[in-house]
């Protein structure tokens, strides 16, 4: 067995980095089937929204900042939270492809004070903040525009319904 | 000693303390402009009494933040947001700017900001 462990490494070791993160993937689907969920949809789907797939997978490492992560008096970001965040990523870039074959850049995931997270866009022509509520039920709240604060759309949304309309006005 | 309670003139500067985790190649998220837990407002250092280097060395972690700085009356601007000068004993230049912090507003104060102290290892 413990040949096979070491035998595993040394193949892992040879991959170029581009093969990388789909072995992770694969190996963080077999080691923890319940909390790849989303990133497993996502690993599913086309070469074109790999990008997205590795800002959720990069995104992971903010489990790992406790209370006080900013040196005062931040909130942990919860499980649900990450997950309720990530799942809305995936679920709206991939409804945007199939859909419409539109190729959505990957945002910024960002921790925020209140253990709430920010998915945070900002490509050519727009500018997008979705912030994804740390409370169960709670609705997000985005705001979005041209940067000049032209083209605004703002008000707040069910993360589990459909809401890739959003992302395609970030991609107009 | 109360320090009094100044009016903080449109054209003046507020340190806002930027934790590491908010910076990314000298890009502030938005994240970094949230009220304090529990409270509805989010706190500065007022430039008239305080040097942005000041204004560092009063977090916890001085190493792990930079400073950014914002102009009271453009702050003024957004809306739903109020500039108070808000001294308390060992910091006569802290201030607040008060009200619901919504993506817009954030969005807002971090195109308004401009760092005067970058992080000094950046992560």
């Amino acid at each position: 067995m413990g040949g096979t462990r070491q035998n595993a490494h040394e193949i892992i070791d040879r991959l170029p980095d581009s093969q990388i993160t789909s072995v992770l993937s694969l190996l963080e689907r077999i080691a923890e089937p319940e909390r790849t969920l989303d990133a497993n949809s996502l690993d599913q789907g086309p070469e074109a929204l790999r990008h997205v797939c590795e800002a959720v997978h990069a995104s992971r490492v903010l489990l790992g900042l406790g209370e006080g992560w900013n040196g005062e008096e931040a909130t942990a970001i919860s499980e649900e939270t990450w997950r309720r965040a990530t799942e809305f990523l995936s679920r709206n870039a991939q409804s945007l492809w199939r859909e419409h074959g539109v190729r959505i850049e990957a945002p910024r995931i960002v921790p925020v004070p209140d253990g709430t997270l920010d998915i945070h866009w900002k490509v050519a022509k727009r500018e997008l903040l979705v912030n994804i509520p740390a409370k169960t039920g709670e609705r997000a709240k985005y705001y979005g525009d041209d940067g000049a604060g032209h083209h605004v759309v703002e008000g707040d949304l069910d993360t589990a319904a459909a809401n890739h309309w959003l992302l395609m006005w970030l991609s107009e | 000693m109360a320090w009094p309670i100044e009016e903080i003139p449109d054209e003046d500067s507020l340190y806002r303390r930027i934790h590491r985790v908010h910076l990314r190649h000298g890009d502030i998220d938005a994240a970094a402009f949230t009220n304090t837990k529990g409270d509805n407002r989010m706190s500065l250092d007022w430039a008239k009494y305080s040097t942005a280097l000041q204004a560092r060395d009063r977090a916890r972690d001085p190493g792990a933040n930079a400073i950014a700085v914002l102009e009271a009356g453009r702050v003024r601007g957004l809306p739903g947001q109020m500039v108070e000068h808000a001294p308390v004993e060992d910091n006569r230049a802290h201030s607040s700017i008060t009200g619901e912090k919504t993506p817009r507003v954030r969005l807002e104060l971090k195109r308004l900001c401009s760092l005067v102290i970058p992080m000094q290892d950046p992560g």
